[in-house]
């Protein structure tokens, strides 16, 4: 079977272990031989940080990705990614203009994954935050969006929005629930029995409330899959 | 763009005709200003028009036992009014602190929720700025909420509902597969 990469970012980590769907990394690491590569960043918001606050409420999730890390199913690449993650965020933040002004949309946290991605040549994102999705598949939808929003007329730098996504060699991005519907038809649920469809639709659902952009439309679309 | 001294103007007036759609529609103007020219102070302003929207809107909070508290806001008000008029951002800070206190006072004495209504505010604007198309991370760092609280709060709502998806789930789940099984059919 051949090796496939998938980088991972801090999103689709708290949803996965929010909605206690994380071993679904395990079952596609195990089974499909994927290997799964997260920046130290991501270590930090998903792991350190929860588990150096005083309150206790994201503690359950941080520990179950320490084990997740400890046990080689997610591995923390230790790259000092600054000078990229840099460049990249000054061109992801002057793409778009409203009133004069650059939107500075996005932050360290799924810059620098996108920096390591494009350092390792990894051409696939696991990322259930919205923003830096839509804006690699669909900057056009994007700016309609911003558009709407904003209520004003929203400038495009054409240059710094092809800088941006030339940086970034095609890089497909998924979902944690494109993740668990391939898990279910590959058996992930099969322990459910007779309500191993219901259980998949049930994870779907988990997904989506504890932060999976994803709309209810597509929810829609996958149950009908499902049933 | 909204300028901060317009912004507080707005806030102040708000409060003084103890008008609730007004101090949401102030609200509005500041989220969109603070966002697409983002600064600090804007921001704070977007917190604080939202947590006096919800005290408007609360009877319990309304009632003649509070009326010197209102006075001590509408006091408050004024001085960030003038501070903001004079460039004076350090008075105006000052001053905008102190209103965030007396606002955790005036819940302290009927606090009914374990999260507090200036940090319910916080997560609230959080999340309008991600809804507007601010990454996550970017909307948690400007707000200070955590992540993961944020991304709770955010799947609960319409909000992915907002931005048309146009990229169908069948062409989504062919590139799924090619990532994750393999085959590409």
């Amino acid at each position: 079977m051949k090796k496939k990469y998938v980088l991972v970012d801090a999103s689709s980590l708290i949803s996965l272990t929010s909605s206690c769907l994380d071993n679904a990394l395990e079952f596609f690491h195990d089974n499909f031989d994927v290997h799964f590569y997260a920046p130290q960043s991501v270590e930090y918001e998903a792991v350190t940080r929860p588990l150096n606050l005083k309150v206790k409420i994201h503690q359950f999730s941080a520990l179950r990705i320490q084990k997740m890390i400890d046990n080689g199913i997610l591995e923390v690449v230790p790259e000092n990614l600054e000078k990229e993650t840099k460049k990249l965020m000054a061109l992801g933040n002057s793409i778009y203009y409203a009133r004069g002004h650059s939107l500075n949309l996005f932050h360290k946290g799924e810059i620098e994954a996108l920096a390591l991605a494009n350092k390792l040549e990894i051409t696939s994102l696991l990322m259930d935050e919205r923003s830096t999705r839509i804006i690699v598949e669909d900057p056009e939808a994007f700016r309609d969006h911003l558009q709407k929003e904003f209520k004003t007329n929203i400038l495009v730098n054409k240059k710094h929005l092809s800088q941006f996504l030339g940086a970034l060699k095609h890089t497909d991005v998924i979902r944690t629930t494109e993740l668990v519907y391939f898990g279910y038809t590959n058996g992930f649920f099969s322990k459910f029995g007779k309500l191993e469809n219901a259980a998949a639709v049930a994870a779907l659902y988990k997904l989506k409330y504890a932060g999976c952009a994803i709309s209810f439309k597509e929810l829609e679309e996958y149950e009908k899959l499902i049933q | 763009m909204l300028d901060l001294p317009t912004a507080t103007r707005l806030v102040r007036d708000a409060f003084k005709s103890r008008n609730q759609r007004r101090m949401r529609k102030a609200n509005d103007k500041i989220m969109i200003g603070s966002s697409s020219g983002f600064s600090r102070e804007l921001y704070k302003l977007a917190v604080l028009s939202y947590v006096l929207s919800k005290i408007l809107s609360k009877p319990r909070f309304m009632g003649r036992a509070y009326t010197e508290k209102h006075k001590e806001f509408d006091a408050l008000l004024l001085d960030m009014v003038s501070s903001a008029e004079a460039g004076d951002e350090k008075t105006f800070s000052k001053k905008l602190k102190k209103l965030e206190f007396s606002i955790q006072n005036v819940e302290s004495s009927d606090s009914r929720y374990i999260i507090n209504m200036m940090y319910k505010g916080k997560l609230k604007t959080a999340a309008t700025l991600y809804a507007q198309g601010f990454s996550l991370s970017a909307a948690a760092q400007m707000t200070g909420i955590d992540q993961q609280e944020l991304m709770d709060y955010a799947g609960k709502t319409h909000m992915f509902d907002r931005l048309e998806d146009r990229t169908a789930l069948g062409k989504r789940l062919k590139k799924a597969r090619k990532i994750l099984i393999g085959d590409s059919s």
